[in-house]
């Protein structure tokens, strides 16, 4: 698989796996936060890429990043609205073809899809996760995938 | 239990799927975002007090669901329904490593964090684009 180069904003659970998985894959990771602190959470020995710290949802800390020549960005911050200014941004500013947004409200998917970025959202995932669980003995399956 | 982003998507699903569906939170406001038309039992309360659970009706309960916004307060609660014999008690972890060991309690765990990173992961590799003239540098 050839080696993208891959942009993470947001060092919090999701990033911290990603950045470590997508690092491991052997693309080149940097990832983004604002809290130095929050890159104690890449696991120790598995992420060869680069540490930004600073707020994402300013352009000149996506620059610093090297978002300019990034194939990816994947906006994986806890605050919808903070993802929501990364991912225009990546789109519109910075013309990057393939940006992947975080969502936790699922009525923010249609906005997004307008700007051409994929989105996974945590509620409805969660979801239907749960409902599997619930419903799986009765109906099987049901869920959309 | 907890009626939250999740919790409220959820409830709101099941009422609407037909589920009797008793909603706990310790927030009043947080009760007051579900949709009027709901039908069963709204508690306001704490969901590890056993006052709350009989409230919401634990012991006739097929299905427990936590999910407040602790990871850890998600587990126990649903420890305590397995205890009061509900047949699916569900925890929501977010956390992925503590997911793995609260598999330990005897309880069903859903980590959306780590159903979030698959779907990523999966998007990514049904996406890797093939070599074109610009992209074939590396490998």
């Amino acid at each position: 698989m050839r080696s993208l180069r891959i942009i993470v904003a947001g060092c919090g659970r999701l990033g911290a796996h990603l950045a470590s998985v997508l690092s491991r894959a052997g693309h080149h990771v940097v990832v983004i936060d604002r809290d130095t602190a929050a890159f104690e959470a890449l696991p120790p020995g598995t992420f060869g890429g680069r540490e930004v710290e600073g707020d994402a949802t300013e352009p000149s800390v996506l620059r610093r990043a090297g978002l300019e020549d990034a194939d990816l960005l994947i906006a994986a911050i806890r605050d919808d609205n903070a993802n929501g200014t990364v991912a225009m941004l990546a789109r519109t500013l910075f013309g990057v073809d393939q940006v992947l947004a975080r969502v936790s409200d699922p009525e923010r998917e249609t906005m997004y899809r307008d700007l051409g970025v994929m989105t996974v959202c945590a509620t409805a995932l969660g979801g239907e996760a749960i409902l599997d669980l619930v419903t799986g003995d009765r109906e099987a399956g049901g869920g959309a995938r | 239990m907890g009626c939250g982003r999740q919790g409220a998507y959820l409830a709101a699903r099941m009422d609407r799927a037909g589920w009797i569906v008793a909603v706990v939170d310790r927030d009043a406001e947080a009760l007051a975002g579900l949709p009027g038309d709901m039908g069963g039992v709204r508690v306001v309360g704490d969901a590890l007090t056993v006052d709350a659970l009989e409230e919401a009706g634990i012991a006739d309960a097929d299905t427990l669901i936590a999910t407040t916004a602790e990871d850890n307060r998600n587990a126990a609660i649903a420890v305590v329904g397995h205890t009061f014999g509900v047949p699916h008690a569900i925890a929501r972890v977010r956390d992925l490593q503590a997911a793995q060991s609260f598999e330990r309690l005897g309880i069903e765990i859903v980590c959306p964090t780590s159903l979030e990173a698959r779907a990523f992961l999966d998007h990514l590799a049904g996406r890797t684009r093939p070599p074109t003239e610009a992209g074939a540098i590396g490998s």
